[in-house]
């Protein structure tokens, strides 16, 4: 598993860490019923607050991508293994908006106010 | 026996000759202890002793014909273990010391282990009772005195090589910005025959805690549950390893907290993925130690390794040793931009 921030970015860091764990668990490098790394050692390993990386996996608890299970951590439900049926149809969207000449953040927006 | 001969004369001389001296050669001495001790036994007491006391003389007994099968099959064993681990790296083009080490011991090990038993056998002809038998003492040093003599004509038997590895690939390192932020976590864990290996033996001597405490005198019971957890501990630093790679460097640790091994960016020259074999290139599995290397070894295959600036090696056999490899030797770059950054 491979996490990268930049505090040099603009995204709030807990964003950034959501979204790369985000990005693993579309790759399939995060499996479901596999634990996520303990908050404190990520937040060390980082050099991020502890609380950033709590928030972080709350973000993804909300979004359903994992269970805060006592004693054991943050644990990837089964859910989050169909995020990679997504993978297909997000590349082809961002190379699409990308040939059209839009920005991601034009794509995530329209995505984000879509009324379906 | 130089090495400065073409590029595959050496080659084909150094598995020609392990096969001679780590196959061949045990080989045919385990025929021949075989026939002598069958050339032995019509003369042989019955029992046979078969385990002697720290003062030499015999105080167990058993069949002659134990005796026999067993030098056997425990020297076709060995011949088939160094010869099935090392063969196979030797002829994929990996060389080295520790290769040329291993063959000798094959034929070492035989010479000492049959010829112990042969001799012991030998000693014990036209005896009525072999309780009346000589001492083990002379067989011992003398079998040990000729193992360690054919290990070392093994060892001239066999050309010189430099350490080599036929796969040893460098992954492109990962490009990270300045002030970009780094973890990679993985694992080690031990491969299936390793894990049911382990596993097993801690259930058997599990199971026969239970059933010593229920049979037999507390003495015995409390002899095999301390094994037990002993197996335990040791299974517990020989499953699974948690490694993980950031600014600080690569860490690795066993889930009880130790042993643990933590290598600062800074002290890392050399970052690889290598192909390796537990028994041929570190004798065994686990947390493995031999001459310029330790190894955290679970399974064959590819492992990451990495170098220290003292010159010696860390090799763990992580999962995706590609990527861990390649964030490595990206964070070494990232380090070494910042140096110039600062010094230019």
């Amino acid at each position: 598993m491979l996490i990268r921030i930049d505090p040099q970015r603009a995204e709030p860091l807990y964003d950034q860490l959501s979204a790369g764990l985000r990005e693993q668990l579309i790759a399939g490098t995060l499996r479901p019923g596999q634990t996520l790394p303990a908050a404190r050692e990520l937040a060390a390993s980082l050099g991020v607050n502890l609380h950033t990386v709590l928030r972080a996996y709350q973000c993804l608890r909300d979004e359903g991508l994992v269970d805060m299970r006592r004693g054991r951590g943050a644990v990837v439900t089964e859910r989050a293994a169909r995020l990679g049926e997504l993978r297909a149809e997000i590349d082809a969207l961002a190379k699409r908006a990308a040939a059209l000449g839009f920005s991601r953040a034009t794509v995530a927006s329209l995505i984000k106010e879509n009324r379906l | 026996m130089s090495t400065a001969a073409s590029p595959t004369a050496p080659a084909d001389q150094a598995v020609r000759r392990f096969k001679l001296v780590a196959i061949y050669l045990p080989l045919a001495l385990t025929a021949l202890f075989a026939a002598v001790q069958l050339w032995a036994i019509p003369e042989l007491p019955d029992p046979v002793a078969v385990h002697w006391g720290v003062n030499g003389h015999p105080n167990g007994f058993g069949s002659a014909w134990t005796s026999f099968w067993l030098t056997i099959a425990c020297c076709l064993l060995m011949t088939g273990l160094f010869g099935l681990s090392v063969l196979p790296a030797l002829r994929r083009g990996d060389r080295g010391p520790m290769l040329r080490f291993l063959g000798s011991m094959s034929l070492g090990m035989t010479v000492f282990l049959g010829g112990v038993v042969t001799w012991t056998l030998l000693r014990q002809r036209g005896l009525a009772d072999a309780a009346a038998g000589p001492s083990i003492t002379l067989p011992m040093v003398g079998s040990l005195a000729l193992g360690l003599l054919a290990g070392l004509v093994a060892w001239w038997l066999q050309p010189h090589q430099e350490a080599a590895r036929a796969f040893e690939a460098r992954p492109v390192a990962l490009s990270f910005a300045p002030t970009e932020r780094v973890a990679w976590m993985g694992s080690a864990t031990a491969g299936r025959g390793l894990f049911l290996l382990v596993g097993g033996g801690f259930l058997v001597l599990a199971g026969s805690a239970g059933l010593a405490w229920l049979l037999a005198d507390q003495g015995v019971a409390l002899i095999v549950t301390a094994t037990t957890l002993l197996v335990a501990v040791a299974a517990m630093v020989t499953l699974h390893f948690h490694v993980r790679i950031d600014g600080a460097g690569l860490a690795i640790r066993a889930p009880l907290g130790w042993p643990r091994w933590l290598v600062p960016i800074g002290e890392i020259t050399d970052v690889a993925v290598i192909d390796v074999n537990p028994l041929a290139d570190f004798g065994g599995w686990g947390v493995r130690m031999r001459p310029g290397a330790t190894g955290i070894i679970l399974r064959s295959g590819k492992a990451l390794q990495v170098t220290r600036s003292s010159g010696r090696k860390l090799v763990v056999t992580v999962a995706d040793p590609m990527t861990a490899a390649a964030v490595l030797a990206g964070l070494r770059q990232q380090i070494r931009s910042e140096g110039a950054g600062q010094g230019g």
